[in-house]
């Protein structure tokens, strides 16, 4: 079942479908590839960025569909919010959602906890672990506590913590009275 | 850990791949002047000014990748705390100009955040760790050339000395630019829409 999109943050603000595994970011969904055979012997996938060439042609579309489909119906999770995959730290973060609703540019949190403005870019992505210092400063920051900003776990959407887990999996359907 | 500012004559060094061509670029300017410098006493022609030209080597090229000195691409390790005190002018009078023409010397860019630190001590740890073998495999290039040809023992000595040397003050900055990630070169980054 799919769930629809619904997002509390303010608008335009994108939706993210996340894996259980880190996909990375330039990654194309195979229904964007379209197979093209060059010749008899040359061949390959080309999708709307870049054609990838192959040694032989792929044999049909209509394998690869199907296939699709299950990977986006079944095994994605909708997460309303920004929550990035955890890079090399391992750690989630919703450093950039506190950033977008509170509309705090990387140089003022920077500023604020006394680091390079790189450094907040890096833990967004989540490339960088941070120290317990600078966990603790940027909690103080945004007036939350830790465990609401840094987890080793994906975070759920907010929409779940805070109106239940129960009316969020509800499809538009099954919410009308 | 890597000014974004800087441009070496005038390519931008934001973007990784202009890091690694700059890195590559880097490692031949030491094979060309480590090749030289061995022809060179190849012909018995090594005088005075050819050690002041090996001199300025060694202090220059380093100096241009950063590190040990403000002004070079990484920035420096030990960091600067001096600079917020002194305009540009008393800077490069007091502590010599930046290491290349249009490399300034900036405050923002001069204490290194526990980020940079982490990164600093592993990337050394990494360069010693390498630097190390590559030091065996010269005294073992050394060794072979001592026991077949003792006649250029004197140049093959000189040269390796020299091309450790160059790798050892330079490796750590290397080791940063070619593994740094593309980063972003403005500070007031709007929050994501």
């Amino acid at each position: 079942m799919r769930v629809p999109p619904v997002s509390i943050l303010r608008p335009g603000i994108p939706e993210m479908l996340v894996l259980p595994f880190s996909i990375p970011h330039n990654f194309v969904f195979l229904s964007e590839w379209v197979p093209k055979r060059r010749s008899v012997f040359f061949g390959g996938c080309e999708s709307k960025h870049l054609y990838l060439p192959l040694l032989f042609p792929i044999p049909s579309p209509r394998i690869i569909a199907p296939l699709d489909k299950n990977i986006a119906y079944t095994q994605y999770t909708v997460m309303q919010e920004n929550t990035p995959p955890p890079g090399e730290s391992g750690l989630y973060n919703r450093i950039a959602v506190l950033r977008a609703e509170r509309n705090i540019s990387r140089q003022s949190l920077a500023d604020a906890v006394g680091v390079n403005y790189q450094t907040i870019g890096f833990l967004e992505r989540g490339d960088y672990g941070p120290s317990l210092k600078l966990a603790f400063q940027i909690a103080t920051y945004f007036a939350l506590p830790v465990e609401a900003i840094f987890s080793t776990q994906p975070f759920q959407p907010l929409s779940q913590q805070v109106y239940g887990l129960k009316s969020s999996t509800k499809t538009p359907e099954q919410n009308q009275p | 850990m890597i000014s974004t500012s800087r441009k070496v004559f005038g390519i931008p060094v934001a973007r990784r791949r202009n890091r690694r061509i700059l890195v590559i670029a880097y490692a031949c300017a030491i094979a060309a002047f480590a090749g030289a410098f061995f022809f060179d006493q190849a012909r018995h022609t090594l005088d005075i000014f050819g050690i002041l030209i090996a001199l300025q080597m060694l202090t220059n090229l380093p100096a241009l990748l950063g590190g040990i000195r403000a002004g070079g691409v990484v920035k420096p390790y030990r960091g600067v705390r001096w600079v917020a005190f002194f305009n540009q002018e008393q800077r490069e009078f007091l502590f010599g100009r930046p290491a290349f023409p249009g490399g300034s010397l900036d405050p923002a860019a001069a204490e290194l955040d526990e980020r940079e630190t982490r990164l600093r001590d592993r990337i050394h740890f990494l360069a010693y760790t390498l630097a190390r073998w590559f030091a065996l495999l010269l005294f073992a290039a050394f060794a072979l050339i001592a026991a077949f040809r003792p006649g250029s023992l004197r140049q093959a000595g000189l040269f390796c000395f020299l091309l450790l040397v160059l790798i050892l003050w330079s490796l750590p900055q290397t080791m940063i630019l070619w593994t740094e990630p593309d980063l972003s070169t403005d500070p007031n980054t709007e929050p994501p829409q």
